[in-house]
Formats: structure tokens, C-alpha cells, sequence
């Protein structure tokens, strides 16, 4: 099989991966609860994969790292733990089902929204875009940090330093972008950093979360117990308990620590660059496919992150990525990719698009067996 | 004798003792059950040195410290 879904999940995991799950099952119980040995280990290991996450987002304080079941989990965290009745959010014309959807949730509550358009490769025009969209309400900016569709880059780093003039709090949801772009929190201007576990990050599906680089707390989406506080009946302030009630995923904590050593250990802008040529290299053969269509201009590091949109002609995206796998043994994603608004930005919401993202294990001769395969899809 | 440093939770009582260490001040994370503790179960440092030094440093650094717990361990005889 030639995998190029990994802007779903990466696959295969890296065998250290896969080890580290093994080991928190076998050497691991319930962290920061009891004081017998195997508690214990859990919790250093619990804290070990905080630490870890924290120094790989350039983030002082472990504490501030929360760890969540997936990115969508930790999206819907901050955006309904910091807006209120009345409030304003700026989204752009990019965003995930994962901002749309808690978003469209909160018009209930009289929250609303305002959709600024990205302008693929001109950064001055996104921001008088996104400038336009801000309110005398505007409370949050939620800006995703690449298209999960089309590999668009969003200067978000520009975007978050103009919405904190404004004093406007700034989410990034990074799925896309942990482990592929380097993200540095000191000195930032984005307040609240969502991202995936499973992705470029290299760690087992399941994991994800988000690291608050500001003051502001967000309210807490679930209560219950967290092995702290327990004489009191509300939920404890403190961090990283007030967002992580209940029993945590330890084996796939511990497989997301070694994902993101497997990733340190790789060179991020060394993988970032590969995966950009490997999609450079897709791009150049497949424009010279009359019968293929794309949707943005040839990929660079500067505007682009390693994923690949495209169609074929008279063809249905859902129906090549079915040729693709059962004729091909390739697999790529079709559809809409749970990214309504992008495709609705592209004029695809009707055809889907097949996407393809390589990872550190695709190879050049993935890549050429991909568009070899495309070439005779007609 | 009251040796343990009570903390809030098990994330900070490690954050504190990897402090301590970047302080050559080393430290032991311990469980703090509720009779011993301050009417709840915790976690804290035993420090392996100046416990008022010790707090310090943490205070400094923004880690509360929520009083001191006896360190003694129970007699299993």
C-alpha cells in the first residue's frame, strides 16, 4: 500500500511509537491519582510528554500544555471557554468543521461570526481582510495555520500581532502544521495553540491538545475528577487539571511523547523540506496532465505546507481515490475533508477533490507510482 | 516533623522538583494522603536539603506552596 492520507493520520507510526504505547500499558496505571509505584510512573511519564510538548512549542511552563482527545476537542475547549453571550469571532475562509461546527453551535447563544477570505499567496490582502471582519464585539480570532484541503499557509504570526492591537484573543489550530512547520510560542502573539497528536506530531490517534500562551483561562468544558482538590466540589483552577477531568489516555500520551522525539530527532525543517519537494514533484507532473486540474499554484515552503489538491476530469474525486485503491493499492483522501468552507472558497463543494500528503516514510517513487497511476485514470 | 512541601497537584509537585534540581536542591515527589495533608489527598517534595530554601525558590518562580505535611512514613510493622 502507498499511503499519501496522512493529513488524516499519519501511517505507518513510527516503530519507537508503537514501543512507547506497549510500555505505558505495561508499566503504567492511572497517573496523578494513587502513590504505588506504577501511579507513580504514570505520572512522570504524563509529565515527561508535557514537558516535551511544551519545549517542542517553545512554552515555559509544562502546565500550560493540555492534553485533549484530539485537536476538535481542544478547538471546541477554547472557543467555548472564552466567548460569551454577545460575542464576535473572525474565522477565515479556510477554517476546519472543527471551528464552523462549535461556532454555528454558539449562534444559540447569540455568538456570531464573520468568515474573512484568504488570499492564496498575498498576505497584505488576507489582512485587510481579516481587518475588515473585526467588530466593536470581536472577542476571539480563530485562524487555522494551513488549509487541511489545498496546503494554503496563513501568515498567522502577522494575523494574531494585528488582532492583539485590537486586544482580541488569537487561537491557531495547527493540525496541519504541527511537526511539519517549527512553531515557537515565546513572544507570539497567538494566545491559544490547538493542535492534532496524530498527525505530523507522529503519535497514536486519540491525542491531541492545546497550550495557553496567555493569562486568560479559558472556562472549563467538562468537570469531574482530576486527583486534586478532592475535598472541594468545584472544579479546580489549577493547570493542566481544570481541563482534564477523568481518567487520561496515558498509552497514547506516551506514544505522542515519543512521536514528537521521533520528529526532533528527524529535523522538522529537514521533514518539511522533503515532504515539500515530494509535493512540488507531484505538482510538476501532474499539471502536465490536461485531464488533471489543481488548484493553487506550484508549492513552496514560504505559502504552502506538503498538501496536494486535485481533480480529474469528468470524474468524481470519491470515485478516483476508489480506483485509486482498489486498482492502484494507493491510498488518498476524497470528498470534502470536513472543510466545507474551503471547498466552498475553491468552487469544489459539489466535485470534493482528491488530496494527497506525504509523510517522512513516502518516497520519490510513491510519488511517481501516484501520478503514473492518475495518468491512466481517465 | 512537617517535611513535605504540599502542592496543588502532581504536574506542579513535578515542575517544583525539576526546579529544585536546576537549584542543586534535590527532590523526591510524594503522595500526601488527606489525614496527613491539609484535608486533602495531594502530592508533595521531600527535599533532600533547606526546606525554607527550597520554598523560596518555588515561590519565586510562581509555584504555591500550600504548607507543609509530616514526611514521616507509616509504620507497616
Amino acid at each position: 500500500m502507498i499511503y499519501l492520507d496522512n493529513g488524516a493520520t499519519t501511517y505507518p507510526k513510527p516503530r519507537s511509537v508503537i514501543n512507547a504505547v506497549n510500555n505505558a500499558f505495561v508499566n503504567g496505571a492511572n497517573p496523578g491519582r494513587g502513590g504505588h509505584n506504577l501511579a507513580m510512573r504514570a505520572s512522570e511519564l504524563m509529565y515527561s510528554a508535557r514537558s516535551t510538548a511544551a519545549e517542542f512549542f517553545g512554552c515555559d511552563d509544562p502546565s500550560r500544555v493540555i492534553f485533549t482527545l484530539n485537536c476538535t476537542t481542544a478547538l471546541n475547549t477554547v472557543i467555548k471557554g472564552v466567548l460569551k453571550e454577545g460575542d464576535h469571532v473572525v474565522i477565515s475562509s479556510y477554517e476546519h468543521n472543527a471551528v464552523l461546527r462549535p461556532l454555528e453551535k454558539l449562534k444559540e447563544r447569540d455568538i456570531s461570526y464573520t468568515v474573512a477570505r484568504v488570499a492564496d499567496g498575498d498576505d497584505e490582502q488576507t489582512l485587510m481582510n481579516f481587518r475588515s471582519a473585526i467588530q466593536s464585539n470581536t472577542k476571539l480570532l480563530v485562524c487555522t495555520h494551513a488549509s487541511n484541503v489545498f496546503g494554503v499557509r496563513l501568515p498567522v504570526e502577522r494575523l494574531c500581532a494585528l488582532f492583539r492591537e485590537y486586544g482580541i484573543l488569537t487561537c491557531v489550530d495547527s493540525a496541519q502544521t504541527a511537526g511539519i512547520v517549527p512553531i515557537d510560542l515565546k513572544g507570539s502573539a497567538i494566545n491559544y495553540l490547538c493542535f492534532a497528536g496524530h498527525k505530523g506530531l507522529y503519535g497514536p490517534m486519540g491525542t491531541g491538545g492545546f497550550v495557553i500562551n496567555c493569562g486568560r483561562i479559558p472556562d472549563s468544558l467538562t468537570e469531574g475528577g482530576t486527583g486534586s482538590n478532592s475535598e472541594q466540589s468545584a472544579q479546580p483552577p489549577i493547570l493542566p487539571d481544570k481541563f482534564e477531568s477523568g481518567t487520561p489516555n496515558l498509552a497514547g500520551i506516551a506514544g505522542l511523547k515519543s512521536g514528537i522525539d521521533f520528529v526532533n530527532s528527524n529535523g522538522i525543517d529537514k521533514t518539511g523540506e522533503r515532504e515539500m519537494q515530494l509535493i512540488r514533484n507531484a505538482y510538476k507532473a501532474l499539471e502536465k496532465f490536461p485531464h488533471v486540474k489543481l488548484y493553487t499554484e506550484l508549492p513552496d515552503s514560504e505559502k504552502n505546507v506538503p498538501v496536494l489538491s486535485f481533480n480529474i476530469d469528468g470524474r468524481d474525486s470519491e470515485e478516483v481515490s476508489e480506483i485509486l485503491n482498489k486498482r492502484y493499492n494507493i491510498a488518498v483522501r476524497a470528498g470534502l475533508h470536513c472543510a466545507m468552507l474551503a471547498h466552498k472558497s475553491k468552487n469544489t463543494l459539489n466535485t470534493g477533490t482528491v488530496r494527497i500528503v506525504p509523510s517522512v516514510f513516502s518516497t520519490e517513487n510513491d510519488i511517481m507510482r501516484l501520478c503514473s497511476a492518475v495518468y491512466n485514470i481517465k | 516533623m512537617d517535611n513535605l512541601l504540599q502542592l496543588s497537584s502532581v504536574t506542579e509537585a513535578m515542575r517544583a522538583r525539576d526546579l529544585l534540581k536546576k537549584h542543586r536542591i534535590r527532590a523526591l515527589v510524594k503522595r500526601i494522603p488527606a489525614s496527613k495533608g491539609r484535608g486533602a489527598c495531594s502530592y508533595g517534595l521531600k527535599i533532600y536539603g533547606d526546606y525554607n530554601k527550597a520554598e523560596g525558590i518555588l515561590l519565586q518562580n510562581g509555584i504555591m506552596v500550600h504548607g507543609r505535611a509530616p514526611g514521616e512514613e507509616y509504620d507497616l510493622s
